[in-house]
């Protein structure tokens, strides 16, 4: 298979899996969501700023 | 009715013109690496994968993605995640596969020079007026103005045109260049101020066993008992997006397809869980003050979890929201103004240096009509909104099957589509949107209709043909 669909296929599960979890934490009351959530994604938020920044100083050295 | 009560000490106005100063040196600093109208309007088509994720999901993200989802998990309960967010995220992944990619092959910068080319110059004139109506962000405005006057006691006027006079000064530094890298710190802010809110709310609310015990059992179901047709609307308005100036001109930015739909994938992983937590806070927004009308609830159960400077830096963490969309649509409209309008109507001959000074003049002149008919106009205020929704009903058919019709093609198809979903839109509105249903649902179908007997009138286009240079 082609490498790029392949990385296609597997975002596309990845979105599809979160969704899955997500709907049910939610609906199964699952607490620790609210514990463990905001701080995955303030660590990935964080680390694309970071990268970003970097890009933008690579490219305009 | 109890209202918001705010300690707004001196040190929070020092998080707000921390922050308000720090966008503008970056905007400036920024401009310093722009060295033509590529750089200006496109960012030299270079922008990186962590660049485009960034901007694409700050741009997104306006008040009404932030306030709208707690507000409707503060009335409805879980089902604003699962029957507004899962469908309208997951219906955007062929956006992703297909439409971001595709946008980034074509040569053009902007929509309606897209439909110049594949159609005729009059759609692409009627597309620009629609979206620089589009790009006002007057609803924007509108909001940052009500939320700096709770918080802050000043006129919504004042706080309106001070933060549209920052987002104007910073975006017209460098284009698209400062907008980007702007949104890529405000993406930051955004994301970690607003979800770091979660876990004490989380923890005072007593989590999900706290909230069943105060809140109806109505909001634990996953549909809410919205109605189908409710459901349906929902999953619908989630397309809005397939229209959007804004993220057509990020995937065109991009350094490569691949980076475009990447990149747009990784937003919808990001989306779906800021969405989560913002569908926590509005539960547990509910639980503390459920005297409280929505948004209310959640600004005050924000700002009473937080300690001075803090509660300032959460407020910036809210400006970035708001700015980030505004500045990006400041640009499009701009943008569109200059090379869609002005340029092939009475300057063909443009050149670098005209193109983006007349770029940053069309910024100030929308930033300040904005402020003028969000606060002053707001009679007029409506139909500008009104016509900004016009773009995406009319828009819609006409730009996607641009990019992947592969049967007989006219401009006649191009055309009535358009027409057909503006006039339908105009029409249901009139009427008073019969069956309850939104014109937007019926418009698109109706443009879609147009569009296939159109194509069968005229000469068909030829999709190879390169544009016309009139300045040869």
């Amino acid at each position: 298979m082609d490498q790029s669909l392949s990385t296609d296929i597997k975002f596309v599960v990845a979105i599809i899996l979160e969704a899955v979890v997500l709907v049910w934490g939610l609906v199964g009351g699952v607490s620790l969501l609210g514990y463990i959530l905001p701080v995955l994604v303030a660590i990935v938020c964080t680390t694309i700023t970071v990268l970003g920044i970097r890009d933008f100083f690579r490219q305009h050295r | 009715m109890q209202d918001v009560v705010v300690n707004w000490t001196g040190l929070d106005w020092l998080a707000i013109f921390m922050y308000l100063s720090i966008m503008i040196l970056v905007g400036w600093y920024v401009s310093r690496k722009v060295r033509n109208s590529e750089d200006y309007l496109m960012a030299g088509r270079a922008l990186s994968y962590p660049m485009v994720v960034a901007t694409v999901a700050a741009t997104w993200y306006g008040s009404g993605a932030v306030f709208g989802t707690a507000e409707l998990a503060f009335n409805a309960g879980i089902a604003a995640f699962v029957v507004w967010c899962v469908p309208a995220h997951l219906g955007r992944i062929p956006l992703a596969l297909w439409v971001a990619p595709r946008v980034r092959g074509v040569k053009e910068n902007t929509i309606p020079a897209l439909l110049g080319r594949l159609y005729a110059r009059p759609v692409a004139f009627l597309g620009a007026v629609l979206i620089v109506c589009y790009s006002s962000r007057l609803m924007d405005i509108v909001s940052v103005g009500i939320m700096g006057n709770t918080v802050t006691g000043l006129p919504n006027w004042i706080i309106g045109a001070v933060i549209v006079g920052v987002v104007i000064c910073y975006s017209m530094f460098g284009g698209l260049w400062s907008v980007v890298m702007t949104d890529v710190l405000q993406f930051f802010l955004m994301t970690s101020l607003t979800l770091l809110l979660l876990p004490g709310v989380w923890s005072s609310v007593g989590g999900f066993e706290g909230l069943r015990a105060a809140l109806p059992a109505g909001h634990f179901s996953p549909t809410g008992g919205l109605p189908v047709s409710q459901l349906l609307v929902f999953f619908l308005l989630g397309f809005q997006v397939y229209a959007d100036p804004a993220a057509y001109q990020r995937f065109g930015a991009s350094n490569s397809a691949k980076t475009a739909k990447r990149a747009y994938l990784t937003c919808l992983l990001i989306w779906m869980a800021f969405d989560t937590v913002m569908t926590m806070l509005g539960l547990g927004a509910r639980a503390l003050y459920p005297e409280l009308q929505g948004s209310k609830a959640f600004l005050t159960m924000a700002i009473n979890a937080m300690p001075p400077f803090l509660t300032g830096l959460w407020i910036c963490s809210i400006l970035a929201v708001i700015m980030s969309t505004m500045s990006s649509f400041f640009l499009v409209g701009a943008t569109t103004l200059t090379c869609d309008l002005i340029k092939p109507l009475f300057r063909p001959c443009m050149t670098d240096r005209e193109q983006i000074r007349l770029t940053r003049f069309f910024m100030v002149c929308i930033g300040f009509c904005g402020c003028l008919l969000a606060f002053q106009f707001s009679a007029v205020l409506d139909a500008v909104i009104f016509l900004g929704g016009l773009y995406l009903a009319s828009a819609f058919v006409p730009v996607l099957g641009g990019l992947f019709w592969r049967w007989r093609f006219t401009v006649a198809g191009g055309f009535l589509s358009m027409l057909g979903g503006m006039g339908t839109t105009l029409v249901w509105q009139f009427l008073g949107n019969p069956f309850g249903l939104k014109p937007m649902l019926v418009a698109l179908p109706v443009s879609f209709i147009l569009f296939l007997p159109g194509n069968m009138i005229g000469k068909p286009i030829d999709r190879n043909a390169e544009p016309v240079n009139e300045c040869e």
